[in-house]
């Protein structure tokens, strides 16, 4: 133990069970530390000051990346190396060259393929179970000793969870759950219409079930209708990231890599129709996207700003991908105080400005343009 | 964090499994190396796709070369020093890249601070970390580079020398220089 006694800053540093206990603050470390600190006064200096060093390294470099978002990338990858393990000749270049295409089009379709992942974050499975509704809430919850709340004004109505989750019921819809929430997970089964803010907690996923869908998230806001159960159940996302699955799929895979592959991931002011005859899901644009509320930036008045940064400026405020050519529309400048439209409006003003056209593809906006140099 | 150069038993018949061409032993040891690749790669391109990209042309590189790749213990910094010539290269081809094609090593978290600072004890005042902070945003990108790859990869001086091709000592020179240097702030 006395092979620290003789130890400067600069070795302290250096160590790596010193440098462990800064960063990961593992039990057995800290009271080993704790106890050499309190033997070894004189070191008390030396000591904090190392530390507070690391730590302001460990600080500066943090990276996020999350659980999912590696997943996906591991699950991509094994999809590469599976077909080249098939069809050893031909796959083998066409998918390494897939992942390095310069193309802007494949490079967002990885980043929507990312970022349906990262879902799994604010995972909100809706699954339609059936074709009566009620049965399904009704089989969900029958025998269970959970809390029921149902609206039978005419108003919304506001329940808060006790994690600190809030569900605003609409009218006629009912949802229930236990009084108190497992270590683990957080489960509600919806009945109607509700919108949701659930606070994080990234530890315990919150799972709604609605009709013949799960809804699977960590924390954000968005809306299930699961009234019309016969014909189809809608997810909004306000804010955040939500992955929807089939509760079938839910249900059977248990295997969070493959389950992953099969759910649908919505990010704020996306919108998932699930329609319970053909059994699709399908992403779309919200119907009056709202600028994210987090993003500070709202004017958008622009003089002679070039397109390509007007176009960046709604991605960013909406939290919706626009697919552009990034070089073309730099050379169309466009004049014009966007501030009180809809974002489909401002799309509509941009598009007439520069002559080009949008269109809306699996929730994204596509803008076709001849660029403006004459 | 796993740590791969304490080859084990596991480990080394996850090697053995993926150098016969199972894929399922490799994404086990692509999980492994995952985190410590992106995190070094984003400190080259903010863009988090294009990292992305890289590291999976890069495991592709790997599993292409399965059957001739030699101790699990140089692992690391081979993957490691390959993502930064990999991204250097790259994003040297990529034109949309025009905001940052430096080349610099440098924290994403440059003016943020709305990071969960869960690490963060109270004991230390958040004005000495910022300002310490500020104070390593100013070493050079070298600087920074090797207290990266020592602190946060945890790699010997050998192995930085090797990552980013100069020399063991200037890595030691440097390495001591730049302690000093912030140590000189607390």
């Amino acid at each position: 133990m006395n092979q620290y006694q003789e130890y400067s800053l600069e070795d302290f540093v250096l160590d790596a069970r010193f440098q462990e206990w800064v960063r990961y603050r593992r039990d057995d470390d800290v009271t080993f530390w704790e106890k050499y600190l309190l033997e070894n006064p004189v070191q008390a200096d030396e000591i904090k000051r190392a530390q507070t060093l690391l730590r302001s390294v460990y600080k500066n470099y943090e990276t996020h990346i999350d659980e999912n978002e590696i997943d996906f990338e591991i699950q991509q990858l094994l999809n590469k190396v599976r077909a080249t393990k098939i069809n050893i000749r031909d796959e083998q270049t066409e998918n390494i060259s897939f992942t390095r295409s310069a193309n802007i089009f494949s490079r967002n379709s990885i980043l929507w393929a990312a970022a349906t992942i990262v879902l799994m974050l604010g995972l909100g499975w809706l699954y339609k179970q059936n074709q009566v509704p009620e049965t399904n809430y009704s089989s969900l919850t029958i025998g269970k000793s959970f809390r029921e709340e149902k609206n039978e004004t005419k108003a919304p109505k506001v329940i808060l969870l006790s994690d600190g989750s809030e569900i605003t019921l609409m009218p006629n819809a009912k949802i229930s759950f236990p009084a108190n929430f497992p270590v683990e997970k957080r489960e509600v089964y919806l009945s109607g219409k509700a919108f949701f803010q659930v606070s994080k907690d990234p530890k315990r996923p919150f799972l709604v079930y609605a009709n013949e869908l799960v809804t699977k998230v960590l924390g954000t806001s968005f809306t299930i209708n699961a009234e019309n159960l016969a014909l189809k159940t809608t997810v909004e996302v306000q804010e955040g990231k939500v992955s929807v699955f089939r509760q079938a799929d839910f249900r059977d895979v248990k295997d969070q890599k493959t389950l992953q592959s099969k759910g649908m991931v919505l990010t704020a002011n996306q919108k998932m129709i699930f329609e319970s005859a053909t059994t699709n899901m399908v992403k779309t644009i919200i119907d009056e996207p709202e600028v994210v509320a987090t993003v500070t930036a709202r004017t958008f008045d622009f003089v002679n700003t070039p397109a390509s940064e007007v176009l960046t400026k709604l991605e960013d405020a909406y939290q919706v991908d626009i697919i552009f050519d990034k070089e073309l529309l730099q050379s169309c400048p466009v004049t014009a105080s966007l501030s009180k439209q809809s974002l489909l409006e401002k799309l509509d003003i941009i598009c007439e400005v520069i002559e080009a056209r949008y269109e809306m593809l699996d929730g994204k906006i596509v803008i076709y343009s001849k660029g403006c140099k004459n | 964090m796993p740590n791969p150069t304490n080859s084990n038993q596991d480990d080394s018949d996850l090697w053995n499994a993926f150098r016969a061409g199972d894929d399922v032993a490799f994404g086990e040891i692509a999980r492994q190396y995952y985190r410590s690749l992106f995190s070094y790669g984003i400190k080259f391109s903010k863009d988090r796709e294009f990292v992305k990209d890289c590291i999976q042309d890069l495991f592709m590189e790997l599993w292409a070369k399965r059957e001739t790749i030699g101790d699990t213990g140089f692992v690391k910094f081979y993957l490691l020093k390959s993502l930064r010539r990999k991204i250097h290269r790259e994003s040297q081809k990529q034109p949309w890249l025009t905001e940052d094609d430096d080349f610099d090593f440098e924290s994403e978290n440059l003016g943020e601070n709305s990071i969960e600072q869960q690490i963060i004890d109270i004991e230390t005042s958040e004005a000495m970390l910022k300002m310490l902070n500020q104070q390593i945003n100013l070493l050079t990108k070298r600087q920074q580079e090797i207290i990266y790859l020592r602190f946060f990869e945890n790699l010997d001086n050998e192995s930085i020398a090797q990552v980013m091709s100069i020399s063991k000592q200037a890595v030691a020179n440097l390495l001591y220089r730049t302690i000093q240097e912030l140590k000189d702030r607390l």
